[in-house]
């Protein structure tokens, strides 16, 4: 049993057998937080749905305001950042260090554009007037376009606080993976990272043709 | 697949995907976002949303069993992120047919008001009819 003690490795930490134990409870533990977040999402894909099925002929009529080579660029934005972290968590399982930094930069880097992207579409709308509620001082679209426009700044800007919390995520595993912190036998930080990253990449893939795309 | 799970999820020894493998699904997901935007293009009308919703399930399917490895993961976290999906199928059916029914049961009620108040009515401006004696049985 002493043995045991002096020959464990300096990620285990005490309360757990192994380190298999551990990651295994460190997996389940970031599936039950991406559960709950499908289901704080979900209420918001609902909301959409319900006011599609009041309003679809304004739904019809604002949509047509939103760009959809924009959201398709984004699209592809967020799929090839999702990409890179797919790669990064392989790198850290093979312990190559130097090409885990690297893809966690272009990770980061990818969600910047993505950002960045937002920012225009964003500043465009506002110019424009296309705003939730009461703050919609656009003209020319029938019905309630505010309602639309309500759901899309909260479905969107709900999505990029997500992209925001990634990236913070992200600097703070690259961070350690500088430090030649993950290897072979511990990469379970990357690994959940990279989950929650894929989540947000998830999501996207539901809002863009929601949003932009379905007439 | 439940066979395949207890033998590929092996949790002593994470799966460890190509590069090539990980390309491919990212080449099939370019792919689908390019037909659904194409798809968006046609104009199909009311089914357009079925199509981007089973093309937009087929990315999922693919981000979650690949880029999230839930295809070699233990099945209890697949039993995870399917019962939160079964949660949210519950959440959004029931809703949706509550909202969807909420003009039939109105018309109903609202029917069965006119025929109450028909009768109401009815009852107020014609002249009071001798109502039948049921007569006892001899």
């Amino acid at each position: 049993m002493t043995g045991d003690v002096t020959t464990r490795a300096s990620h285990l930490e005490h309360h757990f057998h192994d380190a298999e134990q551990q990651r295994g409870a460190a997996k389940l533990g970031m599936w039950i937080f991406l559960a709950t977040e499908i289901l704080f999402f979900g209420g918001l894909f609902l909301a959409y749905g319900a006011m599609r099925f009041f309003y679809p002929g304004t739904f019809r009529a604002a949509h047509a305001f939103l760009s959809v080579p924009m959201g398709g660029l984004n699209t592809a934005v967020l799929i090839t950042s999702s990409l890179t972290m797919a790669l990064a968590v392989r790198a850290a399982q093979l312990s190559n260090t130097r090409h885990l930094v690297r893809l966690l930069l272009v990770t980061l880097l990818l969600a910047g554009v993505f950002l960045v992207v937002k920012y225009i579409e964003y500043s465009h709308k506002f110019h424009l007037g296309l705003l939730p509620g009461r703050f919609f001082t656009a003209r020319g679209i029938a019905g309630m376009p505010h309602v639309f426009f309500g759901v899309y700044f909260v479905m969107t800007g709900l999505h990029g606080v997500h992209v925001i919390a990634g990236m913070i995520i992200i600097t703070w595993i690259l961070l350690r993976a500088r430090q030649g912190r993950y290897h072979a036998a511990y990469y379970t930080p990357v690994e959940n990272v990279g989950l929650y990253w894929h989540l947000v990449d998830l999501i996207w893939i539901f809002l863009f043709p929601l949003l932009y795309l379905v007439k | 697949m439940s066979a395949n799970a207890s033998t590929t999820a092996d949790p002593q020894q994470p799966h460890v995907a190509s590069v090539a493998s990980y390309l491919k699904i990212y080449a099939a997901l370019l792919v689908l976002t390019y037909v659904t935007v194409q798809v968006s293009l046609l104009d199909l009308g009311d089914p357009a949303i079925y199509v981007a919703m089973a093309v937009a399930i087929v990315k999922a399917t693919l981000v979650a069993l690949y880029f999230m490895h839930l295809r070699h993961d233990t099945g209890f976290n697949r039993f995870v992120f399917v019962g939160s999906l079964l949660f949210l199928v519950i959440f959004f059916a029931l809703t949706m047919v509550d909202l969807g029914s909420r003009g039939s049961v109105q018309e109903m009620q609202d029917n069965f008001v006119l025929q109450q108040d028909r009768a109401a009515t009815e009852a107020a401006t014609k002249p009071p009819v001798a109502a039948p004696v049921a007569k006892p049985a001899h």
